[in-house]
């Protein structure tokens, strides 16, 4: 890396202390953007500089493009650095940072536009190699047209919208006779949520598994992976716990999945950290999904058993650096877990608790990484997701780092009045029998809900 | 020269126009005394022109207000400021650079001492090769003005102090 180069985080939370954490240890100047209900937040005292962009909703400050851009002149910025969700996979953001003389920390505009097509995605990636569950290879074009292909394909189906991310825009048909109200449902949704009326068909599976494979590409065409996150443990789509290696696939699997994603990224001319995500059925086939076109929430389970820091190296090809790493040299070692502690109260539906934490302490020890952009008697905003901390560990097998997360959870206390979080929940997760044993499935977290809720309910009653 | 009142209050319009006759005055005691000024705040405004063209003041212009509650004498104490009012900062609404002129060389929007009213342009903010006015969101007599052309503005930065009319 040549020179002092200056970065702005163009997020908050965790993931801008995180990203903020790295800039220091490689001696980059860190300029946090914030909006004014972040004023005495974590991530602005920790940077070097921080800019007020805005007021508390999102679209008027982390999503203000033209702001952010003027703190990026201001601040005399060299890079930013989208962290994940809000511009992180905005290609329009992308297309404007490079046309103001800011590198962007991430794909081209290009490539990440090409990728948010869903059907664009779909077929890019399985010309590129990646296993592809059948479907149709574009937009479908009325309900007819649909209903024959779904009828080639076989039930159950999935109506997808094209621009479809976050559990939005996609309806399951069980049968022909369902398929045209949903075709038309799914439109309509679409068109509201993503402005993009456009859906395709694919064929369903119940997804026994989530998994993806970290990749890193730099501009010269290399491209490593570093191994395969499994992320089965979700509740409507959102996950929960997140682990590496993936325990569903066998190493040769695995290996060779991961390959195939690498291929398919720099086939396409990919720069900088992705993630390809895949279902796995109840064989253990897997099916391509999607690219996360950013760093992923639950990137630290990656750099626990690789010892890479990905953030380092997204900042380094972000340069023009190439890759440092071989994929020989990627040898990844143990098990890493990591629970997400959110302000949600599971007893409700996870129902967002947004409150002030009157106490906060995390835990320590060996093999314990703690990623939080919380502050006691700071307030966690309303207005933002609802993520507090993500409490990471490490061992030699997944046995001793399922015990030593349930260490780690035990050691944590964030409380305040009208707060409630995830932890308890996460420590039912760990200790269900089903998670113990890795024969979890994606429903896990549905079957705990429901054998906990009545009794809940009728303590409430 | 003449004073046009809008449906304001008696009382309102007395005040508003004592304001409004001392900055009047100030601006006639400068270096350079305009021909002619107009002044408006709160519907209230006071135009004055004097017959005299260009040359130094040496003596205090004659007003005359239509119509007239007030005895105007731009020469009493135009030094004090309105106490009945209460601070207020117009801020920046973007990130980006303060400019307190349309354009390089031109004139400044206000200055110091100036009445303005609710809406009235007092800068641009220039973000991205925009550029966004910034209008007063109070009605009242900027005091100070707190940034300069040129400089760099977080949102919410103040830019200028107001002393602004109680309740309004």
């Amino acid at each position: 890396m040549s020179g002092v180069a200056t970065v702005l985080v163009a997020n908050r939370g965790e993931i801008a202390v995180r990203i903020a954490r790295t800039c220091r240890e490689l001696g980059l100047r860190t300029v946090a953007v914030h909006s004014t209900a972040d004023a005495g937040s974590a991530h602005a005292a920790y940077a070097d500089e921080a800019i007020c962009i805005g007021p508390a909703p999102a679209r008027l400050s982390y999503n203000n493009i033209p702001a952010i851009i003027e703190a990026a002149r201001m601040s005399g910025a060299d890079l930013i650095h989208p962290g994940y969700g809000f511009l992180s996979e905005n290609p329009d953001f992308a297309e404007v940072c490079e046309a103001e003389g800011f590198g962007f920390v991430g794909p081209s505009a290009a490539v990440m536009a090409q990728l948010a097509d869903k059907a664009v995605a779909r077929r890019t990636m399985g010309a590129a190699g990646l296993p592809l569950l059948p479907g149709s290879p574009d937009a479908v074009d009325g309900a007819a047209v649909g209903l024959e292909i779904a009828g080639y394909i076989g039930y159950p189906v999935i109506v997808k919208a094209v621009s479809g991310g976050g559990g939005r825009g996609m309806t399951v048909v069980d049968g022909p006779d369902a398929f045209a109200d949903a075709y038309r449902r799914t439109r309509a949704e679409a068109a509201a949520v993503f402005g993009d009326d456009r859906v395709f068909v694919e064929s369903y599976v119940q997804a026994a598994r989530h998994v993806e494979v970290q990749v890193l590409c730099d501009g010269y065409g290399h491209g490593i992976h570093l191994g395969v996150r499994d992320c089965s443990v979700q509740r409507r789509r959102q996950k929960l716990v997140e682990e590496t290696p993936a325990p569903g696939l066998s190493a040769p699997d695995a290996a060779r999945l991961a390959l195939s994603a690498v291929q398919a990224l720099t086939a396409i001319g990919y720069v900088g950290a992705g993630t390809v995500e895949f279902v796995l059925d109840r064989a253990g086939n897997p099916s391509f999904t999607e690219v996360n076109c950013r760093l992923q929430v639950e990137h630290p389970v990656t750099e626990m058993v690789t010892g890479v820091d990905l953030v380092a190296e997204q900042l380094r090809i972000a340069l023009g650096d190439p890759l440092r790493l071989r994929q020989d040299q990627i040898d990844p070692r143990g098990v890493s877990i990591e629970c997400r502690i959110n302000a949600e109260d599971p007893e409700r539906g996870f129902v967002p608790s947004p409150a002030t934490p009157a106490a906060v302490e995390f835990p320590g020890g060996p093999f314990v990484r703690v990623d939080s952009g919380l502050r006691a008697g700071s307030p966690v905003p309303a207005e933002y997701d609802s993520l507090l901390a993500k409490i990471v560990v490490w061992a030699a097998d997944r046995g001793s780092a399922v015990r030593r997360m349930r260490r780690a959870l035990g050691e944590t206390t964030i409380v305040g009045p009208g707060l409630v979080t995830t932890r308890d929940f996460l420590l039912q997760v760990l200790d269900s029998p089903e998670f113990v044993s890795a024969c979890h499935d994606t429903s896990l977290v549905e079957s705990i809900t429901e054998t906990t809720a009545p009794r809940i309910d009728s303590g409430r009653s | 020269m003449n004073a046009a009142v809008s449906p304001a209050t008696g009382g309102e319009v007395d005040e508003l126009l004592g304001v409004l006759r001392r900055n009047v005055a100030a601006v006639a005691g400068g270096p350079h005394p305009p021909a002619r000024v107009r002044m408006e705040a709160a519907g209230v405004s006071l135009e004055v022109e004097w017959r005299y063209a260009a040359g130094p003041v040496t003596a205090p212009p004659v007003l005359t207000v239509v119509p007239d509650p007030v005895e105007p004498d731009p020469c009493e104490a135009p030094d004090t400021p309105s106490s009945t009012g209460t601070e207020h900062a117009i801020t920046a609404g973007n990130v980006g650079v303060f400019h307190r002129t349309p354009e390089p060389g031109a004139a400044l929007f206000v200055v110091e001492g100036d009445t303005v009213v609710v809406g009235q342009q007092v800068g641009i903010i220039e973000a991205m090769k925009m550029m966004i006015p910034v209008r007063a969101d109070r009605a009242g007599r900027i005091e100070r003005v707190l940034c300069e052309t040129g400089v760099s503005v977080q949102f919410g930065t103040p830019l200028m102090l107001l002393d602004a009319p109680a309740g309004r």
